[in-house]
């Protein structure tokens, strides 16, 4: 009888214990920013810094790692305002080659998509 | 089996002695449960009482709790046996008072709730206002015990000064349970169901003396972006929770009670289209068991082990339109653990009076982490209690309660590990501030004395009781208690 | 007996994750530091790199460790704690931009970077400063004065160059030229080299080793005819004598010597079109530029002469003429150029449009006697630097008081 209702017992706390809270522990995903280049340069060569802040936390966190013109980083999934500086060499359409301070921006950017989020930001030149 | 109540001259009445022995009380998990809460006392017994609670630390040991406060109660409670099988209880309770210089904390049930909660710098005074009702009713079906309880708190607090906070809380919970006896034990079962319900504003009628609000989200963290301005929220909650028992009939033998719970309580601003901020999550199970002999001589050893999971899950919040905020994702940023493991001995006789001896030898240790930026506390103590109790006959009819307990408190090892960098000074400040007591050490002694005087032919008494209590911190600040109970009992 | 089975579970659990002792990151954690990618030759110095771990607030300090390295600039840190960590680097970067060798300072910092045993690379990316603008002619004052009797007075005559950047640069190396074409007769030279080249009638060069003549963000040098106190001759003159440097000519001709203040150092003369001494074409029909000579005096008298001819029409005859006496300098050496002429009399600009589609004045007709004390001054933008679209017409204020003119 009472080992019965030992085992009784143990059934119902292990059930018990299996409806507990799964933690979610999905935290990061990897960001994607591609830099939409105009049509009118051809790159030879560009660089930048890439500034995320959690518009939750206002945390920042930057990468100078540049894939082409592409940034990758892992963020915590969230909400981030996203601010890239940086420099190009180029040649235009006119054949000669310039260098260039350019910036992006958004205000807004969701990365909670898993295992990858992306988005485009477009450039602009500065003036020279 | 109700026994005819006698008043012997010499030995201290028995009534007394069964609802205030610390012998009986140390079995208070056991009635959780409302079919054995029936089988707990043989006597009836009834009171009403008035009490006034005052407490004052130096320094606020915990920012959030304050300094102390004045509580004032009155309260009603009896304990009835209707017939041979059924039993009723009830409480009614009113208290008024003041808590003092609470600060980083804006929200009632601060233990609760916390780190959940909204919170500010500047703090202050607040007045308290609290109702309580509790009733229960057990039967005994031949060998099957049922019973069913609830239990409601209402409880109001404000502040008279900017920032303005109000907090109104509604806590009602159900129990039911059954139980069964057979020739040598008595195993129970009872479930519990609780809904809780707080709704929390600030607000300033100094337009120059405004300070931001800020949405605590663990350790520190500040869910910044809702912030400085939403001053509404309301924390909806409940939960469920299970208690197990095992007791031996006869008075003697081994016992063991578990209990299982799972809580939660989710912050949602109310401003902002009721957007669910974060979710508090609190997993108990506790377990006490042990060995225990009752008679003139009785004692008991017993190990005591609570072990509580907190985890709190942050909404990370995407962009607006028209005041519809979309859920990107949900994270457990915050996890808690708390351990809580002691051995206990009691010892005691019941000859012409009545005394007991209780020796308890523990180990307790939190730990919180906030998973991104890092951040961690943690620590671990060790802590001794030594309690006497003693009941004496005084008189022809009075009786004398003097009870005494001194704890120690000694901290093993500690740690916080913060972002300073990243934190606002004032927050780093607070953080630090808590953490200096909760590595500190400690010595507590409590005295009590009761005296109980009967009016009258009837089962009438009329009582008082004088408190007072003082904690030793090794960080050189202490901490007063002082309680004051009339009563009359029948 | 179970119960205090469970029990000791629930306390191991709980106690196994006792990280408490930091953990060494094993390999080196470098930082790798980009340079902007308009800038040359760079070197690094008086660099200091402060790592700093967000929690414990430790902090880790480099000084001078920056090294140049195949793959760029690498500074490295032994023996880092895992952990969160906030950077700042400090120091001096010495470059040469379009030529021009310049120096800045650089600052840049970055926030909560994870170091650990699977990420031990930091890179950072130098934007503190664009070095954009360069040295660029901010006033000519070629008109010269007059005298109290009315007389033409040139030896007044001075040009000023400013660094419109916000970066140190150097300005040795750096020549005045004066174009051999005139902006008022548009021959058809052969060979036609204006496009990328410029025909010069005088080359003087600011001498220096590389660093001596550094020119700090929106300062300015003059360069003057004569750095003297033309006050004492002409009332309606100027005082040149804090002039940075001077023309001086050695004269053919020994009635006209040349006056040398030998407090204000001389330029190096390369070539002049005159062998007595120098002034600009006082009526402004002359282009002038300031370029960064990339050869030696020797080898550029050597390989830069000019040898063209032109067509010159006179009463309906076409003569053969022959450019006398010129030499050349590459377009690409060029940093800055303006194109003067008058109204009356414009036919072409000699520099290409890349270096001055405009062109700008100090009266409008042939023998404009209005012209005299008035220069052309570089218009201020409202970022307190001098506008340079490379178009003077829009870039300059015409007939302007010259700013050394006192009264």
């Amino acid at each position: 009888m009472k080992k019965r209702l030992n085992r009784y017992t143990l059934i119902l706390l292990t059930a018990v214990l299996a409806g507990c809270h799964q933690e979610l522990t999905d935290y990061h995903t990897v960001a994607r920013v591609t830099l939409g280049l105009p049509d009118t340069i051809n790159v030879i060569r560009i660089q930048g810094t890439m500034t995320l802040q959690s518009l939750n936390t206002t945390t920042t966190t930057s990468t100078a790692d540049m894939n082409g013109h592409t940034f990758e980083t892992t963020v915590l999934r969230g909400a981030y305002k996203v601010d890239v500086n940086g420099m190009v060499r180029y040649t235009g359409q006119d054949g000669a080659t310039r260098t260039r301070h350019y910036r992006a921006h958004t205000d807004y950017t969701p990365f909670a998509d898993k295992p990858l989020s992306e988005a485009v930001l477009p450039i602009t030149l500065l003036e020279e | 089996m109700m026994t005819s109540v006698s008043l012997a001259a010499a030995t201290p009445d028995s009534v007394l002695t069964e609802h205030q022995s610390v012998w009986r009380l140390q079995d208070t998990d056991t009635w959780k449960n409302p079919a054995l809460h029936g089988q707990a006392f043989k006597t009836d017994y009834t009171q009403l009482v008035l009490d006034l609670h005052y407490t004052d630390q130096t320094e606020a040991f915990v920012l959030q709790k304050g300094t102390g406060g004045t509580l004032y109660e009155i309260e009603a409670d009896t304990y009835l046996h209707l017939s041979d099988h059924s039993t009723v209880w009830g409480k009614a309770s009113y208290m008024t008072g003041k808590s003092r210089h609470i600060t980083w904390s804006s929200v009632s049930d601060y233990e609760l709730l916390e780190p959940y909660i909204l919170a500010d710098t500047l703090g202050g005074n607040t007045e308290r206002e609290r109702y309580v009702f509790e009733g229960g009713y057990a039967t005994r079906l031949n060998r099957l015990l049922l019973g069913g309880e609830m239990l409601f708190r209402a409880e109001h607090e404000y502040r008279t000064t900017d920032p303005r906070m109000r907090a109104i809380v509604t806590d009602l919970t159900l129990r039911t349970g059954a139980a069964y006896e057979t020739a040598t034990y008595r195993w129970g079962a009872a479930a519990e169901a609780n809904i809780y319900k707080q709704t929390d504003n600030v607000t300033f009628f100094r337009e120059t003396g405004v300070i931001p609000e800020f949405q605590m989200t663990g350790l520190g963290a500040v869910y910044v972006r809702f912030s400085g301005e939403v001053n509404n929220l309301y924390f909806n909650g409940g939960g469920t929770q299970l208690y197990l028992s095992t007791q031996p009939r006869n008075g003697r033998g081994l016992f063991a009670h578990i209990t299982v719970g799972e809580h939660r309580y989710e912050r949602i601003a109310a401003s902002l289209n009721s957007l669910p901020l974060t979710k508090l999550y609190r997993e108990e199970a506790k377990l006490q068991t042990g060995w225990w002999k009752d008679g003139k001589t009785h004692w008991a050893v017993y190990a005591d082990a609570q072990y509580t999971r907190r985890l709190g899950d942050e909404n990370m919040v995407g962009s607006s339109l028209s005041n519809n905020y979309p859920i990107l994702t949900t994270l457990t940023m915050y996890k808690n653990t708390l351990i809580d493991a002691s051995m206990n001995v009691v010892y005691g006789q019941r000859r012409h009076t009545d005394w007991h001896i209780a020796l308890k030898a523990g180990y307790t240790e939190n730990k919180e982490t906030y998973v991104e930026p890092e951040r961690r506390q943690e620590s671990r103590r060790l802590y001794g209690r030594l309690g006497a109790q003693h009941i004496a006959a005084v008189g022809h009819k009075g009786v004398l309660t003097c009870a005494l307990t001194a704890t120690c408190l000694r901290n093993l090892d500690s740690r916080l590990s913060i972002p300073v960098l990243n934190t606002e000074a004032a927050v780093v400040k607070m953080l630090n501030h808590n953490f200096r007591y909760l590595k500190a050490d400690y010595t507590v002694v409590d005295t009590q004395v009761r005296y109980d005087h009967p009016v009258g032919t009837g089962r009438m008494a009329l009582f008082g009781i004088v408190g007072g209590g003082v904690t030793f911190c090794s960080e050189g600040e202490q901490e007063q208690q002082l309680t004051m109970t009339l009563g009359i009992s029948f | 007996m179970w119960s205090l089975a469970l029990l000791s579970l629930g306390l191991s659990v709980t106690s196994c994750d006792s990280d408490d002792d930091p953990v060494i990151i094993n390999d080196p954690v470098t930082l790798s530091l980009e340079m902007p990618l308009n800038l040359e030759n760079v070197e690094v110095t008086n660099s200091n790199i402060t790592l700093t771990n967000v929690n414990a607030n430790q902090t880790r300090v480099l000084v001078n460790a920056i090294q140049k390295t195949a793959n760029g600039f690498v500074a490295t840190f032994n023996e880092v704690e895992e952990g969160t960590y906030d950077l700042h680097a400090t120091g001096e970067l010495a470059f040469t931009i379009n030529g021009v060798a310049g120096t800045s300072k650089f600052e840049v910092s970055q926030e909560n970077i994870t170091l650990s045993r699977t990420a031990t690379a930091m890179k950072v990316t130098i934007n503190t400063f664009t070095a954009k603008g360069g040295f660029v002619i901010s006033e000519v004052f070629f008109t010269g004065t007059t005298t109290p009797e009315g007389k033409q007075y040139s030896n007044d005559q001075y040009v000023i160059i400013t660094n419109n950047s916000d970066v140190t640069l150097y300005a040795d190396s750096i020549a005045f030229l004066e174009s051999s074409f005139l902006t008022v007769n548009n021959y058809e030279y052969v060979p036609d080299i204006s496009k990328d080249t410029m025909a010069v009638a005088a080359v003087y060069m600011i001498p220096g080793n590389g660093t001596s003549v550094p020119v700090e963000p929106g300062k300015s040098i003059t360069l003057a005819v004569n750095a003297i106190n033309h006050l004492e001759g002409n009332a309606n003159s100027i005082d040149l004598r804090d002039a940075d440097f001077e023309f001086y000519d050695i004269s053919s001709n020994p009635n006209y010597n040349d006056v040398d203040n030998t407090n204000v150092p001389n330029l190096d003369k390369w070539f002049c079109y005159t062998a007595s001494l120098f002034s600009m074409h006082n009526r402004g029909f002359k282009s002038m530029a300031i370029a960064k000579m990339k050869e030696t005096k020797d080898n550029w008298l050597e390989k830069y002469a000019y040898n063209g001819k032109y067509i010159q029409e006179f009463n309906g005859t076409a003569y053969d003429m022959e450019v006398s006496k010129t030499y050349k300098v590459p377009m690409s050496w060029v940093i800055d150029g303006i194109n003067l002429s008058v109204e009356e009399e414009w036919q072409w600009n000699v520099l290409p449009a890349n270096i001055d589609s405009g062109w700008t004045y100090c009266g409008k007709t042939l023998n404009d006697k209005t012209r005299y004390g008035k220069a052309v001054i570089r218009k201020t933008g409202s970022d307190g630097k001098y506008v340079d679209t490379n178009n003077s017409t829009n870039d300059f204020i015409p007939e302007a008081k010259p700013s050394k003119i006192q009264n």
